[in-house]
């Protein structure tokens, strides 16, 4: 079977990402200089030239774009200046889009402003707010109900946020909003996975097959540390923020878990200064505001080689930033402020809570489902084989080719 | 000449004085030939030292000097003495660099060079150059109105020179008159054809004669006695002529003969990059079978090229030319869908920015090699993307375009030696000697009126067989340069280059025939080989084995040597069984003489002796090297230079094997399709000759591993020492000539 040109793919690309893809010349120095890309799974040549030839399924199915960690070595040593980096960026983007449902949400998260998205949370949980007291009165013995089985606690101060937004609210609108796009996240991943695996057969690749569970808990082992990310040619600074971020996000995710668990269960909240979970929830955001602030300003001091960021990618810088700022306002507003700047404060908070969980399939945030399963049916279909890094296997010369490397980084970053 | 004087001068710096026994030298060297003069010098280069040979010129009326000191190929100039014969004798290169210091191996061979040297100055006879009765022609004859032609043309008339250009068709410009745009130089994109400028300055040119619809009807003589009838339009015109610039251009392969999984012929679609030149010079690129502007073509390179079914070689300015029409195609639509299937992309220099231009203009690349047509239903091509592993169709094509490449005009015609070839074989098999005939197509260009045929020699690809790596634009016959596609595929630029160095080539050529001299190898050589007729027995072997044609025949097949097409290499003197052809300082007997002048010890003495026969032109060079570097190696190796391994006499093998030599060693050029040969044939004539050596040997009941050949680069110096020590090994093994002592 031939496969079939889509001259319609590159003008797409092109005009997501803002690349020039036509530039490349196949040269492969991309995919020689790229530290992660072996035998089995080359790119990022092989990608340049799906695109010029329009092979849409071909990129689809393939796993390559989600083992790009963009280190960007491949765009600095491009000799056309064609940013093979940033176009597999935007493949991974478009990926977002192409498992994506439904399709607007997908294209309006991900190719939208980040104005439009936000927007859209304002609207929405400013509908909840105002359907409040009505869904009150219509739920009312249900609600009674619950509050007998598992009890209510007091709660003083002068803010007191579920009164404002109260949890049963909260939880609601969450667990309906999240649960809807995560369930649409989860068909992606699914499909995503089926489409590697009819690819790899019709291209006859096979590998030693390995268990799924075996291969995920390899795999989310090895994102715990950033193995891979380790393996990145990329300055140092990129592999620590993203892995502070990534830590904050699970201490904060255990405390919201423990949050509600004490909440119904314990009927311990909210939490004193001291106690445990209150002190790994602030260390957790202050973790999560330095990730992203290291972020943020690598991304302004570092342009080449951190490559072409697009609203996607700034996008999810700023409204992770958002989430922490209103985060600790939230807590500090709590003590000190008067009610109405707490509220508005919590308000926004809430907002930028939304854009990261309920738009975590089509956001940038979606790598999180989509590399982690790419990852995972590397490890499983048995396809990640010897790697072939940069550096030739011959050992004398591994130090120098070493040294070249970090001297380049070096001066890179003394650009 | 009644009064000759013979001086022997050594020169003792260098290394000579210490490592040898100079006055032992001079005494014991010439022996019976000792000069009437001997003298040494520690610095015999210097000022000093040439104005003691000087004065002894003056003073003592010495007019032979044989100068035993350094190569022949160092300070040349310095040991030109007017009026005098020169030897040099090699004792640095050859003896003290690269042998023991102080040893009597050493001595003995210093000795035996002096003696060969002293020989050969006075077997030596004064040349004069040759000038004949008839008034010679200045004039250049240019076959081709391309681009090569009118740039030969123009630059020859600008140089002074009277030009007689011919042309085929109707109108100047070859085939570059029937394209529409050009790619050329700075190569930032495609560009307006300017031919129109240069057939405009070649017609207003005044020393320009030009004849359109003309044919070169007969090629008489030789350089600078040439005689051209030029018929046009009916009538005929002669013309005497010097030298002659062959531009006559090339045709595209037949497309007709491509693989039939690239579809030319079945859809009308199908076109090659010569018809797309046509189909565009309007200006608009439409498609062939309904004019609809087209909105998808892929061209597809390499058609029946780099192919050893159709074309094997490269025709060098198909990628460029791909590259401009498909830029031709994106700039009328930079909408449409353009691809260019390549095996590899050749845009060497400069155009590689067209290249670049092209991918930026979005023009799609497909490495693959093994693109198929498919021309039911819609046209598709099928292509196996080597980067990618994959087969991709592309479809829906308005076009296909499939780069065809160069045949040169020389290709067409029949092969005049396979014809002749079954005649001779009867001939053959008395004559033993298997000498493969040159390929001489009758393509109609020059008609030269030569005995080996009317055109000239191919060598590969029926391309006319040029010298190319040591001498652009030769042919195989004296005075006559091949320029442009003719000679090999070019583009626009280099063409242009062609034009103006096969002209001037021509021009140098009349120049130096004007003054009696050889051109190139042997430039400025004045000698001349004479054939002792009276003895000639019309065995036809000097024409046959002339790589130049210099040598024509009568009726009663006497050989008529044409002293301007000779490039003195001496091959029909080594090609002569009856040794009738001599020169005036270079002779089969001179070199016997100089063999016979070696000492060779008796047996018992156990110094064997290893005879060398080198090539002047890579052989000694890369001895000299072996010098320069102070290889060492084996003192049992007497060389004599050979102005061409072709110039071998059988003879002096017999008289070297009887006189006692232990082993011949033939030092030649590399032979066959890339040979480096400098005389083209010569090398491998030699070769050929040597196996009749066999007979030679057994009837004198010797080995085989006595006589050796092999091949050697200037660059090969460095294995030499290896060469001739493994062979004297090689001959201890097989023991002392039983001839000895005879």
């Amino acid at each position: 079977m031939s496969l079939k040109m889509d001259a319609s793919l590159i003008k797409e690309i092109e005009a997501s990402g803002s690349v020039d893809v036509n530039r490349c010349y196949h040269c492969g120095n991309c995919t020689a200089a790229c530290p992660l890309s072996t035998r089995a799974n080359t790119f990022p040549r092989r990608y340049m030239k799906y695109v010029q030839m329009g092979l849409r399924e071909k990129i689809k199915a393939s796993p390559e774009p989600w083992l790009c960690f963009q280190c960007n070595d491949c765009s600095v040593k491009c000799p056309r200046d064609a940013k093979p980096g940033d176009v597999m960026a935007v493949l991974r983007k478009q990926a977002l889009v192409e498992y994506g449902t439904p399709k607007f949400l997908a294209r309006f998260v991900s190719d939208g402003s980040l104005l439009n998205s936000l927007l859209v949370a304002v609207v929405v949980i400013a509908l909840t707010l105002l359907i409040r007291f009505p869904l009150e009165a219509v739920l009312k013995p249900v609600l009674d109900a619950f509050d007998k089985l598992v009890g209510m606690h007091p709660h003083t101060g002068t803010v007191v946020y579920a009164h404002f937004f109260p949890h049963w609210l909260l939880i609601g609108l969450f667990t309906i909003a999240t649960g809807f796009t995560m369930f649409n996240g989860i068909l992606g991943i699914f499909k995503f996975w089926k489409d590697m695996a009819e690819n790899d057969s019709k291209s006859g690749v096979s590998g030693s097959k390995k268990g799924l569970v075996g291969s995920t808990v390899k795999v989310l082992t090895d994102i715990m540390v950033h193995k891979k990310f380790g393996d990145c040619g990329t300055a140092p600074s990129r592999k620590s923020s993203h892995l502070i971020l990534v830590l904050g996000f699970i201490a904060l995710f255990i405390v919201t878990s423990y949050a509600v668990f004490s909440l119904y269960v314990l009927k311990v909240y909210p939490f004193s200064m001291l106690h445990p979970m209150k002190i790994l929830g602030n260390l957790g955001g202050v973790a999560l505001l330095a990730g992203v602030i290291i972020m943020i300003m690598n991304r302004k001091n570092n342009p080449k080689e951190m490559g072409i960021a697009g609203s996607f990618d700034w996008s999810f810088l700023w409204v992770i930033l958002g989430v922490g700022i209103t985060g600790f306002l939230t807590q500090f507003l709590r003590f000190s402020g008067p009610a109405s700047m707490a509220y508005a404060n919590y308000f926004i908070h809430l907002i930028f809570v939304f854009y990261l969980l309920v738009y975590l399939p089509y956001s940038k945030f979606g790598h999180i489902l989509y590399r982690t399963v790419a990852l995972v049916y590397m490890e499983a279909s048995g396809r990640n084989g010897t790697a072939i890094t940069a550096t030739p296997p011959v050992q004398t010369a591994a130090p120098s080719e070493n040294i070249e490397q970090s001297a380049g980084s070096e001066s890179r970053q003394a650009e | 000449m009644a009064d000759t004087k013979t001086g022997l001068y050594i020169c003792t710096g260098c290394g000579i004085g210490d490592d040898l026994n100079v006055d032992e030298l001079a005494k014991n060297g010439p022996g019976e030939n000792s000069a009437d003069i001997s003298k040494n010098h520690p610095f015999l280069c210097s000022r000093e030292g040439i104005n003691l040979i000087k004065d002894d010129i003056t003073n003592e009326g010495v007019n032979r000097l044989c100068i035993a000191a350094c190569s022949l190929r160092a300070v040349h100039d310095a040991f030109n003495f007017d009026g005098c014969i020169t030897e040099r004798v090699n004792l640095r290169e050859q003896v003290t660099w690269t042998h023991k210091p102080q040893d009597e191996d050493t001595q003995l061979m210093a000795e035996d060079y002096v003696r060969m040297g002293m020989v050969k100055l006075n077997e030596s006879k004064e040349n004069t150059p040759f000038l004949p009765e008839d008034p010679m022609s200045k004039d250049i004859l240019v076959v081709g109105g391309g681009v090569s032609g009118l740039t030969a043309a123009l630059d020859g008339a600008k140089a002074g020179y009277d030009i007689v250009l011919v042309e085929k068709e109707a109108r100047l410009g070859g085939y570059q008159a029937r394209v529409g745009k050009i790619a050329e130089h700075p190569y930032k994109g495609v560009m307006e054809n300017n031919i129109s400028g240069l057939i405009s300055q070649v017609k207003g040119h005044e020393k320009i004669k030009t004849y359109t619809s003309a044919q070169v009807e007969k090629t008489l003589g030789s350089p600078g006695l040439y005689k051209v009838t030029i018929r046009h339009n009916g009538a005929v015109a002669e013309h005497p002529i010097g030298a002659i610039v062959m531009a006559a251009g090339w045709k595209p392969y037949d497309p007709q003969k491509l693989d039939e999984s690239l579809g030319y012929g079945k859809s009308k679609n199908v076109i090659t990059n010569a018809i797309f030149e046509d189909i565009s010079k309007d200006g608009s690129v439409t498609r062939p079978s309904d004019d609809k502007v087209v909105n998808s073509v892929a061209f597809l390179q390499c058609a029946g090229q780099r192919d050893p079914k159709h074309l094997p070689y490269c025709s060098a300015f198909c990628c460029v030319t791909a590259l401009k029409q498909a830029l031709q195609v994106k700039t009328q639509n930079p909408e449409a869908r353009v691809m260019v299937v390549f095996k590899e992309m050749r845009t060497a220099g400069h155009a590689e920015d067209l290249y670049l231009t092209a991918q930026e203009a979005g023009i799609i690349f497909i490495r693959s090699q093994n693109a198929r047509v498919h021309t039911e239903g819609s046209l598709a091509v099928e292509v196996e993307d080597e980067l990618l592993g994959e087969n991709l169709l592309l479809e829906n094509l308005d076009m296909v375009v499939l780069a065809t490449g160069v045949v040169p005009l020389t290709a067409q015609g029949d092969d005049i030696g396979s014809r002749q070839g079954a005649e001779e074989e009867e001939e053959k098999k008395k004559d033993e000697l298997a000498i493969p005939p040159d390929v001489i197509r009758e393509s109609n260009i020059l008609n030269l009126d030569y005995r080996q045929g009317p055109e000239i020699p191919a060598l590969e690809n029926d391309f006319p067989d040029s010298h190319y790596i040591c001498f652009p634009y030769e042919s195989r016959r004296t005075g006559i340069y091949a320029a442009g596609c003719v000679r090999r595929p070019m583009g626009i630029s280099q063409a242009v280059t062609d034009g103006q160095g096969a002209v001037m080539k021509a021009i140098q050529c009349i120049e130096i025939t004007h003054r009696g001299e050889s051109v190139h190898p042997r430039s400025g050589d004045i000698s001349l080989p004479e054939f002792a007729m009276q003895r000639c027995t019309q065995c036809k072997r000097c024409t046959v084995e002339c790589p130049f044609g210099a040598i024509n025949e009568d009726e009663k097949s006497n050989p008529i040597h044409q002293p301007t097409r000779c490039r003195r290499c001496g091959i029909c003197m080594g090609a002569c069984p009856e040794r009738i052809i001599s020169f005036k300082d270079y002779s089969v007997s001179m070199i016997g003489n100089m063999i016979k002048a070696i000492e060779v010890p008796d047996e018992e003495d156990e110094k064997p002796r290893i005879l060398v026969l080198a090539c002047e032109n890579d052989a000694v060079p890369a001895l000299d090297m072996a010098g320069f570097h102070r290889l060492q190696y084996n003192a049992w190796v007497r060389v004599v230079p050979l102005r061409c391994l072709g110039s071998m006499n059988l003879v002096w093998i017999a008289d070297s094997l009887s006189k006692g030599f232990d082993g011949i060693l033939l030092l030649g050029c590399q032979h066959g399709d890339d040979y480096q040969c400098h005389y083209v044939r010569g090398s491998e004539l030699s070769k050929i000759r040597l196996s009749k050596v066999s007979e030679t040997l057994n009837r004198m009941q010797l080995e085989s591993d006595r006589v050796r050949y092999e091949t050697v680069s200037i660059s090969d110096f460095s294995k030499l020492p290896a060469i001739m020590d493994e062979f004297a090994e090689t001959l201890d093994k097989v023991g002392p000539n039983p001839f000895k002592g005879f």
